[in-house]
């Protein structure tokens, strides 16, 4: 496989099969960068989807008969907005500063569930 | 807040075992390829190796930024809620102090949330899709030619083109610059998958294993190799009578074997998982066996449990992945929730485990 990683962009895509064993194949003879696992596609019928993450200038050939790509994001610029979301420096630099977590404390508690 | 740094995972770390007595900090054997040393927690409030032990691995894969925050975060609010006497809600989902007491007086957990510190740090500042570690040693050293998918890195199944069908479509790579799914030369090639095979070892009383990933909201499973069924126990990975014949779909010619009881325990705490989850704010994760339209090998969990079937003297190792959310990196915000879903989840399945410790005890006095 050629390194292609710094030409283009990545498309965040949805692929949808009209049956699995079709999925299956364009899975196989195309191996992509799956995201997630395939689900039955909404509505009647027994159409498979999965999302992928493809080479701008690939998404376009994933599609034949009895498959269709639809362009969720690019997921390259997403990556980079989400790349200005990760802390700079060190929060817990000071060794008495302990992370929390997003459970909320109870006392008076009673049964659990 | 936001999605913690390299440096604030481990600092993070360091400050919980600091100041808790009931944490200790694990300083893994191996460092990464770039060098960074690892961490890992012991939480428990009685001696080590006097428990049976919860293990749970995570930033694994490098995009997956959210599953270091979900393991430090838990471990957080279960030392906190232990050592102030609390119960922890999420949501609309409530745990008694009773239950995380218990937890900790009854169970040792081994929380270590970054197995894959050097991809996390690539994925962070450079390339935020990037996947597997940042090994150069086997392609050329550059672009996607870095690199080995630890979670295929494992020894189950590692020859897949001898184990599997041709028509599987198994995702896994032979090639040194496939961009995602490079297994590396050799089961355990990578100093990240071997410090995870330590804990396995240096914790021999683990009994539960999950390795938290991204994403599709699913609880997973053994088998990932194929279809599971319980009634061959022939049909199995180290039967190679089998080879050539894994991992198609839908075919009776192989399926994994997995004796009914451990199926049994395995689906039910998948189950107790999803409802907790569910519980926080009406998520639905899906309880399954991780072999979908195609099979997996050289994976975390299918090594977890494989392991007392190729070495008897092992304990038996329930073993999941978790795959939270809806994409890799959500945005903050978003992450939050997901954090208090899988954290209720999380703290279920441990319950529920600990409640097998106490049924395999009473079975055993009983006998």
């Amino acid at each position: 496989m050629a390194d292609t990683s710094e030409h283009e962009n990545i498309l965040h895509v949805r692929v949808t099969a009209e049956d699995a064993e079709t999925l299956r194949t364009l899975l196989r003879e195309q191996p992509m960068d799956v995201g997630g696992r395939p689900r039955p596609a909404p509505g009647p019928g027994n159409a498979m989807t999965v999302e992928a993450f493809v080479p701008r200038g690939r998404a376009e050939r994933l599609v034949r008969d009895g498959v269709s790509v639809d362009v969720l994001r690019d997921a390259t610029v997403t990556g980079q907005a989400r790349q200005a979301e990760v802390g700079r420096g060190n929060r817990f630099a000071d060794p008495r500063h302990m992370p929390r977590g997003m459970g909320e404390l109870i006392k008076n508690d009673g049964p659990g569930g | 807040m936001t999605y913690f740094n390299t440096d604030e995972v481990d600092s993070a770390l360091v400050n919980l075992s600091r100041n808790d007595r009931n944490c200790e900090l694990i300083e893994l054997p191996e460092r990464s390829v770039e060098g960074v040393t690892c961490h890992a927690l012991r939480l428990g409030s009685r001696p080590t190796g006097t428990r049976d032990c919860v293990l749970l691995i995570g930033g694994v894969h490098a995009r997956e930024w959210g599953s270091c925050e979900i393991l430090i975060c838990f471990a957080a609010d279960l030392l906190l809620a232990y050592r102030t006497g609390s119960g922890l809600a999420y949501g609309g989902r409530r745990f008694t102090a009773d239950q995380v007491r218990g937890l900790l007086d009854n169970l040792e957990i081994i929380v270590f949330p970054l197995v894959n510190p050097d991809g996390r740090r690539y994925s962070q500042n450079t390339e935020a899709m990037w996947r597997k570690n940042r090994n150069p040693a086997y392609g050329n050293g550059k672009g996607d030619c870095v690199g080995v998918d630890l979670n295929r890195n494992y020894d189950f199944l590692f020859d897949a083109a001898t184990a599997f069908s041709p028509t599987s479509g198994v995702r896994v790579s032979t090639d040194p610059c496939d961009p995602q799914l490079y297994q590396g030369p050799q089961p355990f090639s990578e100093p990240e998958t071997r410090n995870v095979r330590w804990l396995l070892d240096a914790y021999p009383r683990t009994r539960w294993f999950v390795d938290v990933h991204s994403y599709s909201e699913d609880m997973l499973y053994v088998w990932g190799d194929d279809e599971d069924q319980s009634t061959d126990p022939s049909m199995n990975f180290g039967n190679h009578a089998f080879d050539g014949l894994r991992g198609d779909a839908g075919d009776a010619r192989y399926r994994e074997y997995i004796p009914a009881s451990d199926l049994a325990q395995a689906t039910g705490l998948a189950r107790d998982f999803a409802a907790a989850v569910h519980g926080v704010r009406g998520t639905d994760y899906t309880a399954k066996s991780a072999f979908d339209l195609y099979p997996t090998c050289g994976s975390s969990d299918d090594y977890a449990f494989a392991r007392h079937l190729t070495d008897p003297a092992r304990g038996k190792v329930l073993a999941y992945t978790i795959e939270w959310g809806t994409e890799f990196q959500p945005q903050w915000d978003e992450m939050e929730n997901i954090i208090k879903d899988i954290s209720a989840g999380l703290l279920q399945f441990c319950v529920s485990a600990r409640s097998m410790v106490g049924t395999r005890t009473a079975a055993t006095t009983a006998a």
